[in-house]
């Protein structure tokens, strides 16, 4: 007698179907599990026994194996509990069910209650692309409910799940909640700091990096905060991506359309950075991050194998983790932010203030932020302290306005084909740069204002002011704005 | 109207004071007929002088060759309009300038340095077809006039007495050679009012006012080049220095508003870019053609916010944070203004690295 039920499994951040295949054959009562399972899988027959004879049913005293398959990919946790224990029941004849219609996820209890797990999601993911029902425990409702056009039900027990893979008091999710966040880090809220505001306008509307530096309490950590406020929201499919990431995790985003926002510590690992672990890579910051904003506060503090770690994500927009046994890519399309004194103490471009750091400690300092890392940020401002004057005074615009322009010049991007952070020299050297904005280029570069590989970061710069402004042309005034927001030298 | 501005003008007294005798009164007409039925505590001297009848005083200046334009007339200078203190009008011989205007000024006891650097500003200005402003005293102001009439500009001198008393003596020659090439000789004070210490602090404000920038060639701490400095901060009007000799007792005044925040005066070819820069004329220079389109009003946010951040330019200019951040950029490049840190400043090698 044989029953298969499909279940998911993780790898990195793509959920994969497992399909789990029951055969009940033999007289010698026992149960095996096959297909690379961990110790917790291993440790299902006992929960799922227990849960089948507690919901009323009995556990065949005969031979059962079970296949987690393909049996090459590693598979951990307790989630198969529910997809087991319906496959025992259906190859037994216990249930008269098309198991060949569901996809099941979930931990059983011994008294047969249906547990959360990670996965849920995923689950639905897969549901989805095989057009199948999805049961899932109670708790991952709001998970999945960001898939919106499949079927899901919840249950909580193995007996509701059973009637619900019958199609009788089938639970849905309430839909996920797209409200706009209230509380959140706003540009109204900052006062001063024009220069800063308006980096990262330009960098949030082309997704450049953005570098702030400046004295300790200037407001870079602030100004960071509010950026994602300021970028647009996330549509349904870059949403998803961005789930799936925090779903890897274990994680659940309730502001699901805002972008991202992750602030890892300077004493993070390189697994909790960019993703690994034992066993199987699990997702790192860039990639809860990804579609979003990794800030990095005092850049100058992290270890420089980070720093150089972060180099292939920001690369090539995902990150490749590989372990024995498993090679996982996870995605990482975000918008760095870094933030740094301009020495150990942090005063040195201080006005009230003056710097305590000797020269030999601000040279070593610099030379730390001065890696190929640093050279990957377009935009590059000063934060200065805001004096108190300023801080009374007058509401800023606020983000949503800030937002709007931000919106129109990404979707002149898309309509070009990629974010002007991806352009090559190639597009650029095709882009329409009027006569004005050569010649100050030319000259930029003539002075030494402007080094050979600063030149294409000002051209895209120029290309997102441009774009900000609805221009189609590039003229001199965008050349010139873009020249101060990468920090030109004379 | 005004020709009751003009017999209370004739009578010499200060601006503010007849501005409140007119407030109390209600306008001119009331303020003289106030007077001369002595309802007001004026001398038998004054009330005197307001008697004479308007004609008579015009048949007067128009024997002496001299016009007087009320402070409604558009030729009277734009910048003094605004002040509470203006003269009622201008007594003028020649032809005010229609262009840009500039004022050198600087002490009286200046060194051959003054001397020489006045006179090239002057000549200067005069070959950019502008117009230099001085008060024809000794040193400075005599040196610059000088160099105006060398080159045949126009000048223009304000003077502490009436427009037919030339004062000092030695450069009454000089005075009558300005009006020949074009320029002019204006003055508050009625004809024939003598030079007297306490009119000339006031003619200052005239200066300054009918510049578009002043430039300080020498001056010590106290002098009358330095109030005219103020004044015309507080005009908005831009101010340049010459540094000088940080011993020199004549270079202290100029090193101060350098230190101040005044745009340095370098050689004469320096001063003209900056000035180009200013009125938004474009420019000479060809590795400079990049400013041409810049306008003084980032300028004149530097004149206040010098050297400041990105941030104080917009506060000084109103202006939108792109339009500012634009700005700078070409002037950085342009070499006109440098960077340190977040602080913009001028550049004092600025065309010297071109």
């Amino acid at each position: 007698m044989f029953a298969a039920v499909t279940s998911v499994a993780l790898v990195g951040v793509e959920p994969r179907p497992v399909r789990i295949e029951v055969h009940i054959a033999g007289k010698k009562p026992g149960v095996a599990i096959v297909g690379l399972p961990d110790a917790a899988v291993r440790e299902a027959r006992e929960r799922v026994s227990a849960a089948i004879v507690a919901s009323g049913f009995e556990f065949p005293q005969r031979r059962v194996v079970i296949n987690l398959s393909p049996a090459d990919l590693p598979k951990a946790g307790s989630a198969y509990d529910l997809p087991i224990a319906l496959g025992v029941l259906a190859a037994s004849r216990q249930i008269a069910v098309g198991l060949a219609d569901v996809v099941a996820l979930g931990e059983l209890g011994l008294d047969g209650a249906l547990r959360s797990v990670t996965g849920g999601l995923g689950a639905a993911v897969v549901g989805r692309s095989m057009k199948r029902l999805c049961i899932l425990p109670e708790a991952s409702g709001p998970e999945a409910a960001v898939i919106t056009d499949t079927p899901i039900a919840l249950a909580a027990s193995l007996a509701e799940a059973i009637q619900a893979a019958r199609g009788v008091d089938v639970r849905t999710p309430m839909p996920a909640a797209v409200a706009e966040p209230t509380s959140r880090a706003d540009f109204s809220d900052i006062r001063g700091h024009a220069l800063a505001k308006r980096a990262l306008e330009v960098a949030a509307a082309g997704g450049h990096h953005v570098l702030l530096s400046g004295p300790p309490g200037a407001g870079k950590t602030m100004l960071a905060r509010a950026v994602p406020s300021i970028l647009p929201m996330l549509d349904r499919e870059a949403a998803l991506d961005v789930a799936l990431g925090w779903a890897a995790v274990g994680r659940h985003r309730i502001d699901m359309l805002v972008p991202p926002f992750r602030a890892p510590h300077h004493s993070a690992t390189m697994a909790a950075l960019i993703g690994g672990g034992s066993g199987i890579p699990v997702a790192g910051e860039v990639t809860l991050a990804n579609h979003g904003v990794l800030f990095l506060d005092e850049l100058g503090e992290f270890p420089v194998h980070l720093l150089d770690g972060l180099r292939q994500p920001i690369e090539d927009g995902s990150v490749v983790v590989a372990r024995k046994g498993a090679s996982v890519e996870f995605p990482s399309r975000f918008q760095l932010i870094g933030a740094t004194n301009p020495c150990p103490c942090g005063f040195r471009d201080d006005r009230t203030t003056a710097c305590v750091c000797s020269a030999t400690s601000i040279e070593r300092y610099r030379r730390r932020l001065s890696g190929p890392l640093v050279d990957r940020f377009d935009v590059r401002v000063v934060v200065d302290r805001v004096p108190a004057d300023d801080l009374v005074g007058g509401r800023a615009e606020s983000s949503a306005a800030v937002r709007i322009r931000v919106v129109a010049a990404v979707e002149l991007q898309r309509l070009r084909g990629q974010l002007n952070r991806d352009l090559h020299r190639r597009d650029l050297d095709d882009q329409p740069w009027d006569t004005g904005a050569t010649a100050l280029l030319r000259k930029a570069v003539s002075t030494s204002a402007l080094t050979a590989r600063g030149w294409d970061r000002v051209r895209r710069l120029a290309r997102t002011v441009a774009d900000l402004a609805g221009s189609a042309t590039i003229n001199k005034g965008h050349v010139a704005e873009a020249l101060v927001l990468r920090g030109v030298r004379q | 109207m005004s020709d009751a501005k003009l017999r209370c003008q004739w009578t010499g007294m200060a601006p503010r004071a007849l501005r409140e005798l007119v407030d109390r009164f209600g306008s001119h007409e009331q303020v003289v007929e106030a007077i001369v039925r002595g309802r007001t505590r004026h001398s038998a001297e004054t009330r005197a002088a307001v008697r004479v009848p308007a004609e008579v005083r015009r048949e007067e200046l128009t024997r002496a060759g001299v016009r007087w334009i009320p402070d409604t007339d558009p030729e009277f200078p734009r910048r003094l309009t605004d002040r509470p203190d203006r003269p009622p009008g201008l007594f003028l011989v020649g032809e005010l300038a229609t262009g840009s205007t500039f004022a050198v000024v600087g002490t009286r006891t200046t060194s051959a340095y003054g001397r020489r650097l006045a006179e090239a500003y002057g000549a200067a200005i005069a070959g950019e077809g502008w117009s230099t402003v001085s008060g024809l005293a000794r040193g400075v102001d005599g040196a610059a006039h000088r160099g105006t009439v060398r080159a045949g500009g126009h000048g223009c001198a304000v003077l502490g007495s009436g427009v037919n008393v030339l004062y000092p003596a030695e450069h009454r020659a000089l005075g009558n050679q300005l009006v020949k090439t074009g320029g002019a000789i204006v003055s508050e004070y009625p004809l024939g009012a003598e030079p007297r210490p306490w009119r000339f602090p006031p003619r200052n404000r005239i200066i300054s006012g009918m510049a578009d920038a002043v430039i300080v060639v020498e001056a010590d701490v106290k002098g009358g080049a330095l109030i005219t400095a103020s004044l015309a901060l507080d005009q908005g009007v831009p101010v340049f220095a010459t540094p000088g000799d940080v011993t020199r007792r004549t270079s202290r005044g100029c090193n101060l508003l350098v230190r101040d925040g005044a745009f340095p005066a370098l050689d004469p070819e320096e001063l003209i870019e900056d000035l180009r820069l200013l009125v938004g004329a474009p420019a000479k220079r060809g590795a400079t053609a990049v400013y041409e389109g810049v306008h003084r009003w980032l300028v004149e946010a530097l004149v206040h916010a010098h050297p400041g951040t990105i941030d104080n330019l917009v506060a000084e200019s109103g202006r939108p944070i792109g339009e500012v951040v634009a700005a700078v950029g070409e002037l950085v490049v342009a070499g006109v203004l440098r960077v340190d840190g977040d602080i913009y400043g001028t550049n004092p090698n600025s065309g010297a690295g071109k």
